[in-house]
């Protein structure tokens, strides 16, 4: 199995833990808890999905654009007639067009230049979404018919479709990331130069990654929106969808492919424990994480001298 | 003898006041050419213009023929041209087979062969005993190299790219005496393989003991051209 040549044993054992339990809930579970299972599944893809740019280099502070985009247009497309299951690939791929058109627009930049520059181009769509007819403007769209419906005992399937996604996406992930793929990344994520004195297209891995990339964070922009019901521009373009999976990814460790799927699990789960019982001011966990993440797990929970887990 | 690469007129100006190069012109045939000068003499900034790290402000490279101003450096690692850097710039936490390894995949690129990282790994081996790192340092990290030896672990990568022309920038300052002969002996080694050197150097022993051309360039401008033989002929 490929996926089993770049992930450590340190990853396997935490990702033998983490994903079960979870799965566990997703399968017994109800209510309260089956909910907060899917929406830590959620979290998971889109830390997966931000990580793919951070495995280049670069550090985006904007990637709620491409999820607000997702959901928008998926809605939008499913409202014009078009079939829902389409539309969600038709926001997905509207996001991708976007973090394609966002890679080439500021291919020079790196660094803080770059996460800057991903804010900019996050708040574009949300301005567009907030004044036009079309998208609801400020008050949005509501209403929204849920995606899977089983007929006969009308029930959602909604809850189970992010850990069936998560699980596509890591399958297809595996098909495709080889230890060849992962050498050049980290070729390119140490030193850029010397990759591309050394024949390395580093601008087109750049692109190439902020396009599925963002092309996750569209489809799951756009799976969530069918969940929940309604899209307004606060909503969609959340800065929760920029941050949270950015701390996921960097606590869990971003120079791995599983480690920000872990990292955003363990602390969604916290976040969720914390606020049944501190209902104001649980999301402190993301701020404390960093914390944590920078002054003593640098490189992440799997890059700690001795495993947590 | 053929012309390798040629440079028509370059001039590069930094941030519209400092002039690093100003209208410099020269060719190279296949074979051993150094370029020497003080500090500051553009030297560095020369091989990042060839290389593509920096844009000329104007003039015109030409390698093997081609005009590749507008190529960007891993079209032209791909043309043929490898460099090391003055500073090593090397993959800090991977290994050293790894650090080779990524040379290999362009080298195996430019020749359409398809290799698994196993095969990857064992010619980044074979090249760097060629090169002459001792096999028990193969799995360490980059950055627990001495100097020495990151700038000889640079040198394997760019050669591991199979290029026609390499660029070495002051491979042997901070080397021991006997570190900079073994150097001067692998270079030898791989003109022999049909690699040109374009070296920038100061040790006047190596530059006397391997280059066919001397080229001097002081503030920007070549200030003296000589070739070997031109003392022994009375030039
Ligand atoms: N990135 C840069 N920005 C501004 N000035 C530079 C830069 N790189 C080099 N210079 C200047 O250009 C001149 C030539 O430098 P360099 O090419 O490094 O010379 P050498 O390699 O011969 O010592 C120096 O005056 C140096 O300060
Ligand atoms: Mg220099």
């Amino acid at each position: 199995m490929k996926l089993l040549q770049i992930v450590t044993k340190q990853e396997l054992k935490s990702s033998l833990i983490a994903i079960p339990v979870f799965t566990l809930i997703l399968i017994n579970g109800s209510g309260y808890l089956l909910t907060a299972a899917s929406y830590g599944f959620l979290i998971a893809i889109l830390s997966f999905g931000w990580n793919l740019t951070a495995l280049t280099g670069e550090i985006s502070l904007g990637h709620a654009g491409f999820f607000g985009i997702g959901a928008y247009v998926a809605v939008i497309s499913g409202i014009s007639g078009i079939n829902s299951v389409l539309s969600v690939f038709i926001g997905a791929l509207a996001a991708g067009v976007y973090g394609a058109i966002t890679s080439l627009s500021f291919y020079r930049l790196s660094g803080v230049g770059f996460a800057l520059a991903s804010i900019a181009f996050s708040q574009i769509p949300k301005i567009v979404a907030e004044n036009l007819s079309i998208t609801g403007a400020g008050s949005g769209i509501v209403n929204i018919k849920p995606l899977f419906i089983i007929k006969s005992i009308n029930t959602p399937l909604r809850e189970y479709i992010m850990g069936a996604s998560l699980l596509i996406i890591l399958l297809i992930f595996t098909a495709f990331a080889g230890k060849k793929i992962w050498l050049k990344l980290s070729a390119i994520r140490q030193n850029r130069i010397a990759a591309e004195a050394l024949g390395i297209a580093t601008i087109r891995y750049k692109q190439i990654n902020m396009l599925i990339s963002s092309f996750i964070f569209g489809f799951v922009g756009a799976l969530w929106t069918y969940w929940i019901g309604y899209i307004n521009p606060d909503t969609a373009f959340d800065l929760y969808f920029s941050t949270a999976p950015l701390i996921g990814a960097l606590f869990g460790g971003r120079n791995s492919l599983i480690g920000p799927i872990i990292g955003a699990l363990i602390l969604y789960l916290s976040d969720s424990a914390i606020s049944m019982i501190f209902p104001v001011g649980h999301k402190a966990v993301y701020g404390l994480a960093i914390l944590v993440t920078i002054m003593a797990l640098r490189g992440g929970i799997f890059k700690a001298k001795k495993a947590i887990i | 003898m053929k012309t390798i690469l040629e440079i028509k007129n370059i001039s590069k100006i930094y941030d519209k006041t400092v002039v690093a190069l100003s209208n410099v012109s020269f060719k190279i045939e296949y074979g051993i050419t150094a370029i020497t000068g003080p500090n500051g003499a553009g030297k560095t900034t020369l091989f990042n213009i060839i290389s593509g790290t920096v844009k000329a402000s104007s003039g015109e490279i030409r390698f093997l023929g081609k005009r590749i101003n507008g190529y960007q450096p891993h079209k032209r690692c791909m043309a043929g041209i490898g460099r090391t850097f003055q500073i090593p710039r090397l993959f800090d936490e991977n290994s050293l087979l790894e650090n080779v390894a990524i040379g290999v995949m362009t080298g195996a690129k430019k020749i359409k062969e398809n290799m698994n990282i196993d095969s990857l790994k064992k010619q980044a081996g074979e090249i760097l005993n060629f090169i002459g790192i001792k096999e028990n340092k193969y799995e360490i990290k980059a950055k627990k190299l001495t100097l020495a030896e990151q700038k000889m672990l640079q040198l394997a990568t760019a050669v591991a790219t199979k290029p026609k022309l390499m660029l070495i920038d002051e491979l042997s300052s901070g080397m021991t005496f006997q570190d900079a002969l073994r150097l001067s002996d692998v270079i030898k080694r791989l003109y022999d393989y049909g690699i040109s050197f374009l070296m920038v150097e100061h040790n006047m022993e190596l530059i006397n003991k391997l280059a066919e051309k001397i080229i001097v360039l002081h503030e920007g401008q070549i200030v003296n051209v000589s070739e070997k033989g031109d003392n022994e002929t009375g030039k």
